[in-house]
């Protein structure tokens, strides 16, 4: 995919685990993992909402576009 | 793949379909049995060691569809309330029954019968499999979409052997068989409402195919 997440980096960088991030979001941690593997087709703002306001971050900060096929 | 709320029709269709998965099964095995039992008593080797063959049982009769044409003038047709009183009757279509004997025909018709069971058994096989994932909540399964196609290219593959089979058959009637004002015709009887259907399904295939890429999408949403 062209759009990888990067909720691997930002997890590490604010030194908070997946399942503790699921449980403040209110999203199961498959979901939640499916979006760290970059398996996700698509993400809902409302994910993308709770996410940033977590992780006190831009989407842009979680979003990346790459050259990839 | 996520759950839909189930249908309350869903486990009344599995029922049905199961119901009449069971009652051709046990049909097909009957047909097979008394196919191969037939078959048993009507072939046997003579004191010669030669073949006899003799199908002309007492409580056996045959019966194939056939098509006629009615002599008008052996046939009065009339509506005197109405003020008619000529009419004319067209082409008839009907069932042709008859004390079998044992031959290439007969034969074939057998092989026939229990093909047309194992069809209609292997139809109702996928749709139970189908409707089962219904009865689930997970109508766009992957496998539903080449379930679907495979049910409409059954019924069109189905619609064109059954044409074929009725001509031989009509065939056969209009070469052996005579009657008094009746005359044996032989048609190829295609039902466009069986290729319809054929259609209609395949185009059904085609919605389940974009249900179940819809239904990996939504799955793969966060």
């Amino acid at each position: 995919m062209a759009i990888r997440v990067k909720l691997d980096h930002l997890l590490l960088d604010r030194r908070v685990t997946l399942t503790e991030l699921a449980e403040r979001i209110d999203i199961t941690i498959a979901n939640l993992s499916v979006l760290k593997t970059n398996k996700a087709r698509a993400i809902r703002f409302s994910t993308l909402d709770a996410l940033c306001r977590e992780l006190n971050c831009q989407p842009g900060d979680l979003l990346e576009w790459t050259d990839e096929a | 793949m996520k759950r839909i709320q189930r249908s309350p029709v869903a486990p009344v269709l599995f029922a049905i379909v199961n119901g009449a998965w069971y009652l051709v099964a046990i049909v097909l095995v009957l047909a097979v049995v008394l196919t191969l039992a037939g078959a048993r008593v009507a072939i046997q080797l003579g004191p010669d060691g030669a073949l006899n063959i003799d199908a002309a049982h007492p409580n056996v009769t045959m019966a194939i569809p056939v098509s006629v044409r009615v002599d008008d003038r052996a046939l009065r047709v009339a509506a005197p309330g109405l003020g008619i009183d000529r009419a004319q009757l067209d082409d008839l279509q009907g069932t042709l029954r008859f004390p079998p004997r044992w031959g290439a025909f007969f034969a074939a018709n057998l092989v026939f019968a229990v093909c047309w069971l194992g069809l209609a058994l292997w139809i109702l096989g996928v749709l139970r499999s189908l409707v089962g994932t219904l009865r689930a909540g997970r109508p766009f399964a992957a496998a539903n979409a080449s379930r679907v196609r495979s049910i409409g290219w059954a019924v069109i593959i189905g619609e064109a052997v059954r044409v074929s089979v009725v001509y031989f058959e009509n065939r056969y009637a209009a070469t052996h068989f005579s009657a008094d004002g009746l005359q044996f015709l032989t048609r190829l009887d295609v039902s466009v409402v069986a290729i319809v259907y054929g259609l209609i399904i395949f185009a059904l295939a085609e919605v389940f195919r974009a249900g179940t890429r819809l239904d990996e999408d939504q799955s793969l949403t966060v």
